[in-house]
């Protein structure tokens, strides 16, 4: 029976490491969001070093969480959004006002599905 | 990482509710839930393994959450006698007093010619004479024969057979087994005397040797490599 409780704690530790993982990207994504959000706005006010600060502070926060996030999900997507931050900081020194706008929601939306994807609602599970 | 903790759970009770399904004759000498863990195991592990794009977790976690499952429907399987009927279902009897019993054979998709087969395979030729033939959950056959068709025993004879014991090696090819030679209560001197009846001069020469508990020797000389 010992061995029995040990596979019950280890199904348990595991279900909360993923629960936690599930809060962690879910919190993560809706950080940089906001970040981009902000960015925007100052980019739409012509503010583009402060936007592109911001941009670069997501980024960075970003590539804090990439090496935990490299060993939990996939590397293709991730890929494909530290590419999105580099190309949303190119338009942003460039001072490109559309291809900025349109890289940055392409950013954003990589990053909401990046949280939907590890959501334990009904799409994934099934 | 939820979604494939979740997903392993769920597809592992689907994959064990389809070879239940199946039958008793798909799961060969596992029991279904040990069948399911074998197919999926290997698979779990090749994909992290080829794919270096998917993090080694991905893989890591089903296989963990499997071993945890199994283990504990394991412990379930010997604490309750329902969940073990639920999840290895329970013998059939497709022979019974030499009568075919054709709605188990029907329920267990167990043709005539399998039954004929395993039959034979087990030495019985003719159907009347089987008492019982019953389909285990493991997709064996057990066959019992009727009273007066099984063979005569030295019991039933009346007779006192001395009981040979277990066989030990004491040279296995080339080597010898001190353990063995020494758990046998034997020593050196009496290997001496057996290779020398044996015509042989060391155990490099001996292929197999073995003694039970009466003291009864079986010599294999090594042959010559081709």
């Amino acid at each position: 029976m010992k061995r029995g409780w040990l596979a019950v704690a280890l199904l348990v530790l595991m279900a909360a490491v993923a629960l936690w993982h599930v809060w962690y990207v879910d919190g993560l994504a809706r950080d940089l969001t906001a970040a981009l959000e902000r960015a925007e706005t100052m980019a739409e006010g012509q503010d583009w070093q402060q936007a592109a600060a911001l941009t670069r502070q997501a980024q960075a926060r970003w590539d804090e969480a990439g090496v935990l996030l490299h060993i939990t999900m996939d590397h293709a997507v991730m890929d494909e959004v530290s590419v999105g931050f580099a190309e949303t900081l190119e338009f942003l020194e460039l001072e490109e006002g559309g291809e900025y706008s349109a890289a940055n929601a392409r950013l954003m939306e990589r990053l909401a599905l990046l949280s939907e994807m590890e959501r334990p609602g009904v799409e994934n599970l099934l | 990482m939820f979604i494939g903790l979740f997903r392993t759970v769920a597809l592992y009770a689907l994959i064990i509710l389809g070879i239940r399904l199946m039958g008793k004759r798909q799961v060969g000498e596992l029991e279904p839930s040990e069948l399911v863990f074998t197919l999926l195991i290997a698979d779990l592990a090749a994909v992290p393994m080829q794919d270096f794009g998917i993090p080694l977790v991905t893989g890591v976690v089903p296989i963990v959450t499997l071993l945890c499952v199994t283990l504990l429907i394991s412990i379930l399987t010997v604490r309750s006698i329902r969940f073990r009927s639920v999840l290895c279902g329970k013998p059939s009897i497709v022979v019974d007093n030499g009568k075919l019993c054709q709605k188990e054979m029907e329920k267990n998709r167990f043709t005539l010619d399998e039954l004929s087969e395993e039959l034979r395979i087990q030495g019985v030729s003719d159907l009347t004479t089987v008492r019982y033939a019953i389909l285990e959950t493991n997709g064996q056959l057990t066959v019992l024969l009727k009273a007066a068709e099984m063979p005569l025993t030295a019991g039933q004879a009346g007779l006192r057979p001395k009981e040979p014991g277990l066989a030990t090696w004491i040279v296995s090819d080339g080597r010898l087994v001190e353990e063995n030679l020494r758990a046998r209560g034997l020593d050196h001197q009496w290997l001496q005397k057996q290779l020398r009846a044996n015509h042989v001069k060391g155990v490099k020469e001996v292929f197999a040797l073995s003694v039970d508990q009466q003291g009864k020797v079986y010599f294999a000389k090594k042959e010559g490599r081709r």
